[in-house]
Formats: structure tokens, sequence, C-alpha cells
């Protein structure tokens, strides 16, 4: 029977939950005017959030000390617009200057990119703009035609407070990592207090621990660190380059992992049926979403068996095929040498080796190059009789099949694991497909990703999380309950 | 998003489709054939039967559950000493002879009627390794492909229906009253044998976390088990009349094969019996889960793994060892309903009267 071990975090979340309880309902929700009750009620709403700066200011006429997000503001543009004005009392002169009154809206206009000061003596908090807008790029692999165009930057404390920005929720928690391991890059995650389960966030702490090397280059450099199985092809956390996709996925309950400058992070935990979503579907109407959603499950399954299925019904089952289709297939293939399933085989594997020449060329020769290879090598071994033509039509569909998959890592499993099923239709036809299907199935229904199953919501089946497969009217929608 | 608990637990939506995946892939593929061998058309009225005097198995078993409440069946039986230890034993020797049964009939199956040219060591080692490893993931992971299985493969027997309705003929159930009493009731017993696998949830349902659902869900089980015999059983009768029907191997298969489309494909049989086939081996994985699950229990859970690949190594080497299906078949089924299901139901009644037995001793103490 399988057994999974896990440390106890019980009493780590029983802190933790009290904390957020204490931040959400705040014992102290306006301020008083003494600056140090003041400055603890305020890290009461924000903590644990280690990118939010509690700094002193040295030389003012009264004491006070500025807030503000590390990503939004640093020494070099405090000293130049700030520090001067307050040393010498004009606090007017700051740029974009407001108050709030209680902490919940410091905390929101801190969260928003704003900039706090503190007084003694003041029983507000004074607010203003440092930066009038946070860069993002654009997105470069995940591309989307509506929905915001951003992605994250090559800055640990920007990216932070980019997703703040984009996500726009008092409960967002960040903390930075201390991994002793790697001392030269640091990590952070967040997440959504009294949503995100704690002990996932345990988990990955347990698991980053062990990440002892120091050749940690990139964010994905740490999935095998992160893999709950790891012989399992299937990745168990998602890769997103995307702002809105990683603020959505905070704002779900899941946790957000920032590594050094990559401008890449990583969500977890990440199920398949997530990773089969693309960001744009909620931007798009709810019909065409849910049918780009089902296209691409369909193509996932042309791309998984499409040419098992082939191969199956032209060597074992033929008499499945009405006579007209089967007197064009076999037309087709007279003179070709080679068995359907070598025939297939041969022109998958030309099919991948030109993807990875197109992937390895420079941009300005890599589509020519496909495209040329493609046609070339295509009409070549008609013509020389050495492929049926079906086999080309049904190797290109596949691939592109293939591309419609959104997930990269999930499009290559799928690549990799139609040839087993190859093997399969080959040797015991349909039977062989259903077989090795369901092996694949019983693969995913033991995989989980941070002790969330793969399969879900739908196996185990959540009722209330259908929304994440099939869109359904928003008076339907049901929250999933916090855990 | 929602961590899960980390000791296997299933829900009770997963435990109707364990019920139903436990008996499906034998109604809609072995077990026509024999019944309408056996009673002809009033095999119809045997089911009707079956699935009523099988509301008996079902109220022990949840007689029994609702003793237990949150135990395992052995952990309520302990109190009973070594007495105890016979009915999980009883239990897995049932569910070893089923599963040799359904080996035998499975291997057989696809030998004469899918994959005639593939030799059955290649059929039955594929099998064998699909089995080994979805039943090592225990009964989580068997709950969950029944989750996503079991509503894909019965949504295929109504729609078989509705494809099949230019070549139904109803005269076929003609006359519609039972002929022979004495055979429908020996019918009666066959198909409640096989209906009494309900009583397999005794050991599945002590991980269910909404133990307020298993009621319903075992009630909803018999039901579709009930009702898929039927539909599977009326289908070729009504296609080929029963003494046709009687005479084939798999009737449901050759039903399908009978109805031609000439549209994109010529037929389905195959591309509708290969999920069918693919989902024995569900079957064959809930069978060996209980087995060696209850046998763990009572035993130590090293128990676990070692009765899984004894129990797949021996069914299977069984059921290659058996000759072509038309000469056994019939003596397939009858190890069962003379054998595995009289045991099956010893257990159950001997778990019943222990658990009641032990509630009084502990309340008592």
């Amino acid at each position: 029977m399988a057994a999974w071990t896990q440390p106890d975090v019980r009493l780590e979340e029983i802190i933790t939950q009290a904390r957020v309880v204490i931040g959400g309902l705040s014992i102290q929700d306006t301020f008083s005017g003494s600056l140090d009750a003041d400055v603890a009620a305020l890290r009461m709403q924000v903590e644990p959030s280690d990118d939010i700066v509690f700094r002193q200011v040295p030389g003012a006429p009264t004491a006070c000390v500025l807030v503000y997000q590390r990503g939004c503001a640093d020494d070099k543009a405090l000293g130049a617009s700030v520090l001067g004005h307050l040393r010498q009392g004009e606090t007017q002169a700051l740029p974009g200057a407001g108050t709030a009154a209680t902490c919940a809206e410091a905390a929101h206009k801190l969260f928003a990119g704003d900039v706090l000061l503190l007084q003694e003596g003041v029983a507000q908090a004074l607010t203003f703009t440092l930066s009038a807008r946070l860069p993002g790029d654009q997105p470069q692999v995940e591309r989307v035609i509506r929905g915001p165009h951003q992605a994250f930057t090559p800055d640990l404390y920007q990216n932070i407070a980019l997703l703040r920005r984009m996500a726009q929720h008092p409960l967002i928690r960040v903390e930075i990592l201390p991994l002793p391991q790697n001392h030269r890059r640091s990590f952070a995650i967040a997440y959504k207090a009294g949503e995100a389960p704690l002990s996932v966030r345990a988990d990955l702490l347990r698991r980053l621990s062990h990440v002892t090397v120091d050749n940690i280059v990139d964010v994905t450099a740490l999935k095998p660190f992160l893999a709950d199985d790891p012989y399992s092809a299937f990745v168990n956390v998602q890769l997103t380059e995307r702002l809105d996709t990683a603020a959505l996925a905070v704002l779900d309950g899941r946790f957000v992992l920032f590594a050094g400058d990559a401008a890449q992070v990583l969500l977890l935990p990440a199920t398949l049926i997530e990773m089969m979503n693309s960001p744009e579907d909620l931007y798009l109407p709810r019909y065409i979403g849910d049918m780009a959603r089902a296209l691409r499950w369909g193509s996932a399954f042309v791309a998984l068996l499409g040419e098992a299925i082939y191969i199956a019904i032209t060597t074992l089952h033929q008499e499945l095929l009405p006579t007209p289709l089967a007197f064009a297939v076999a037309r087709s293939r007279a003179g070709v040498p080679l068995p359907v399933f070598a025939e297939v085989l041969v022109m998958a594997l030309i099919i991948e080796v030109l993807r990875e020449a197109a992937i390895r060329l420079p941009n300005s020769l890599s589509q020519t190059i496909s495209i040329v290879g493609a046609l070339v090598i295509g009409q070549a071994v008609v013509q020389a009789g050495l492929i049926s033509a079906p086999v080309i039509v049904l190797v290109a569909v596949v691939a592109l099949a293939s591309f419609v998959i959104p997930q990269y890592e999930i499009a290559i499993i799928v690549r990799l694991l139609r040839f087993p099923a190859m093997l399969a239709a080959v040797i015991l036809g349909l039977y062989g497909i259903a077989l090795y299907g369901l092996v694949l199935l019983l693969h995913l229904c033991r995989l989980r990703s941070f002790g969330v199953s793969y399969l879900s919501p739908v196996a185990p089946m959540h009722t209330g999380q259908m929304q994440r497969i099939l869109r359904v009217p928003l008076h339907w929608y049901r929250k999933p309950q916090a855990t | 998003m929602k961590a899960e608990p980390l000791r296997p637990v299933i829900t009770s939506r997963q435990l109707l489709y364990l019920m139903i995946a436990t008996t499906f892939p034998t109604e809609a593929l072995l077990l026509p054939s024999p019944i309408i061998r056996s009673f002809g058309k009033d095999a119809l009225w045997a089911i009707l039967g079956g699935g009523i005097v099988a509301i008996l198995p079902l109220l022990l078993t949840l007689f029994v559950l609702r003793r237990q409440k949150a135990e395992t069946l052995t952990a309520s039986l302990q109190r009973l000493g070594m007495f105890g230890k016979v009915v999980p034993v009883l239990f897995a020797a049932a569910a070893i002879l089923a599963l040799v049964n359904i080996w035998a009939s499975f291997a057989q199956l696809l030998r004469v009627d899918l994959l005639a040219r593939t030799p059955a060591w290649v059929t039955t080692f594929t099998a064998d390794v699909a089995v080994l490893y979805g039943a090592v993931g225990g009964p989580e992971v068997v709950g969950r492909i029944g989750e996503i299985l079991v509503p894909i493969v019965v949504l295929e027997v109504p729609m078989l229906f509705l494809l099949a309705i230019p070549w139904l003929d109803p005269i076929h159930m003609l006359p519609l009253l039972p002929k022979h009493t004495l055979s429908l009731s020996l019918g009666v017993y066959e198909v409640f044998t096989f209906l009494a696998e309900i009583s397999f949830a005794i050991y599945f349902a002590s991980f269910v976390r909404d133990r307020q659902g298993i009621a319903r869900a075992l009630w909803i089980a018999l039901g579709v088990n009930t009702l898929m015999l039927l539909l599977t059983t009326a289908l070729p009768i009504l296609m080929f009349g029963c003494e046709h029907a009687g005479l084939l191997a798999v009737p449901t298969v050759t039903a399908v094969r009978a109805i031609h489309y000439g549209f994109l494909v010529e037929r389905l049989d195959a591309f509708l019996a290969a999920p069918w086939a693919a989902f024995v081996i569900v079957k064959l994985i809930i069978w060996t889960v209980f087995a060696a699950g209850i046998l763990a229990d009572a035993f130590g859970p090293r128990l676990f793994r070692w009765t899984i690949w004894a129990s797949t190594i021996v069914a299977s080497a069984v059921s290659l060892s058996l000759p072509s299906l038309g000469d056994v078949d019939a003596n397939l089924w009858a190890v069962w309903y003379e054998t595995g299901a009289p045991l099956a139901l010893i257990a159950l009644v001997v778990a019943a009267a222990g658990v009641r037995r032990g509630r009084g001793g502990t309340a008592r103490a």
C-alpha cells in the first residue's frame, strides 16, 4: 500500500494561521499617533512579507518611519527624491502625497506600490508614489491575443512588486527563503494567507532545503528537487513567465516560487488540468473559452494516440475501415517497402529532428529551414515510394496538434509518450492502445503535486472546482473552500 | 487548491464507481453468454430476481459497516481473536478464486475474439504488468481510476442500444413471462451470487471519508449493476434471439460487430470492445487490491505486496494453462457461483455475527 511521509507541520500551521487571523481582523486598525504602536500595527497587518521594508529616517525633525516594497523603491530613489524633503520637514512636497487613516487602507496602498510615511504624533499614514509605473516585459513564449501582455522581469523584488500590483490582495504574503546551502541566490515564495495550504508551504521548504548544489542558475533547474516522483516524466510544478497567470494562481490558493533574478516563476501545486488551461480562456467569452479548452484536450489526444490508432487500424483492424477507404489506403501503400509501423516511426522521428533543428538555429533561419525541410523531405519520400502520402498527412496533423498544448513541458511529454503507444498498437492493436492508456491513467492517478492529486479536480472529483475544466455562469461560481 | 490527507482515502462517489467497476466488465463481456445459454429468455427474469435477492447481502454489508464505523473490518473483529482472522481469509480466498476465474475468461476472450493472432503469453504478460502497477497503488489509485473510467464505459451501453435500434427485433422477447420456474430459481441464484459482489465494499468502505454517503453509494451501485446486466443481456437477445445469442462466446461484441455504419468506420466493435477489455484490467486490479488489502489488514502490511504478486502470477498462470473458451467457460462461471460466492457469503455472515458480538462484548466490558 502506498505510504506517504511528511514532517509534522501542525504547530507551525497553528502559529501561522493565528498570525493570519490576527492580521486579518487587525487588533488595532486605526493609527494612534504613537510611532512604535503604529509600526507594530502595520507590521501585524502585512507580515510575513519579507519584501516590505520599515526604515527609520535619520535626521528628520520628528521621528518617522518609511515603509515601502523593495521592488518599488530603492535607497537611491528614496535618497534623491524623498529623504531631503523629510529632513527639512517638507512632507507636502512629496510626489502624489495622500493619506491613509487605517492600517488596512495603508496596507492596500503599500501593496499597490505606494510608499508610506509614519510619523510620531500623526494618527495617519502619509502615502506617496515614487515610481509611476513598474516595468514589465512582453511575454515571449506564452503569448495571447486578449488579456494582459505583461511578463516577469529579471529582478526578484521587482517581480514580487509586479505580482502584488497585479493581484491587488491584502492577504498576499511574501517570504524570502533562507537557503544556507545556496548563498548566492535568493528564493522567495508568495501565497495568499488563509487559502494556500500551509502543509504545501512546509513541504516546499523541506524540499528546497535539499538544494545542495550551487549550479542553480535558473528557476527551471529547481524542478528535480521539487519532484514528488523522481521517476515520472510529468512535471509537478508549472513554469510561467506571465504575470497574470501567477497572480491568478496566488489568488486561487497556490504558491509562486521566485528564484534569483529569473524572469520566470514556478507555480505549485500544479495539476494536469491547470497546465492544459491557457490564461486566455478567461479573457474570451465563456463558450469560446470552453471550446478552446475542448480543442486543446482533443489535440492532446490526437498528439498522443493519433499515430498509434492509425497503426492499429491499418495493421490489425482493417475490417473497421469502410471498403472505399480501405482501398484508398491500400492503393497509397502499394510499393511502399516499409511496414506501417516503421513508416510512421521514421516520419515521426524526422519531424522531431526538424523541430529540434528549428530550436537550435538562429531565429532568422529556423522558420525557413523547418518549412523547407518539411516540404522537401515530405515530397521526396513520397516520390521515392518510401513513405505513403496518408502517413505524411497524419504525422503533420499530429505535429500540429502537439503545438496546441499550452505548457511546453507537457507537450514534450506527450510527444515522448506517443512512441510507446505506437509500439503497443503494433503488438496488441486497439486493445493495446486501451491498455497503454489505462497504464498511463494509473500513473497519473498515482501522481501528486505537493499533496494534491495530479488529476484534481477530476479524480478525486471536486464539484466546487469544476470551473477549472468548464467555465460556468458567474452566479453558479462557488469558491473552493479555504483549507 | 486543496491539499489532500496523506493516508489513502476515497470518497463515497469513488466507492460507488468501484462497486460498479467490480462487476461491469463481466456484465458487458463475459456473463451474458452463460446465462443466456442456461436460461434463454428467462435470463432477464433471473437478473431481475437476482437483483432483488442481492438486496440481502447489501443490507448485511450495510449492517457490518454501520457496526464497524470508522474501523477496518479486521480491527473490529480483533476482539474475537483467531476467529476474527477467519473472515479476511475467507474473503481473500473468494477473491482469489474470482481472480482466477476472471483471468481465465479474459485471456480467452482476447485469444478468441480480439487478438487471435497475438500469442497468449504476450496478452497475459502485458495485462500482468498493468494489474501489478495499478494494484500496488492501493485503494486510492483504484478509486480515482474508477472515477474517470466508469462513467465512460457505462455510458457506452445505452449508446449501443441507440445505435442498434434498426437491428432490434422485439419479437425475440415474446412470450414475456418466464417458462420454467425451477430453472429460473437457479438463474436467480447464479445472478444473485454475481451481484452479491457488492459485499466486497466491506473492505473499501473503511477508506471512505464521507461515511454518510456509503449506503446511498451501495444502493445506487446495486441498481446500476442490475440495470447494466439487464441491458447487456437483452441486447443480443433482441438482436439475434435466445437460441443464437446463447451460442455466442461474447454476445455483446458480436452484437456491436453486427452493426454496420459505412461512414468513416465500417464497424465500431474494436473501438468499443478495446476499452471494455482494458476495463477488465481495472476489475482485476480491484479484486487484487481487495484480496491483498484484507489479508494485509489481518496479518500485517508486508503481506500486501506479496499477495498482489502471488495472486497475479498464479491467476495468470492458471489462465494460460486453460484450453479454449468453448470448453471451459461454463465451468469457469460455475467455479464462482459454486465455490467463490458461497465463501464470500459465509464470510459476510460470519463478519456480521462477529461485529455484533464484538460490539456487544465491548459494551458489556
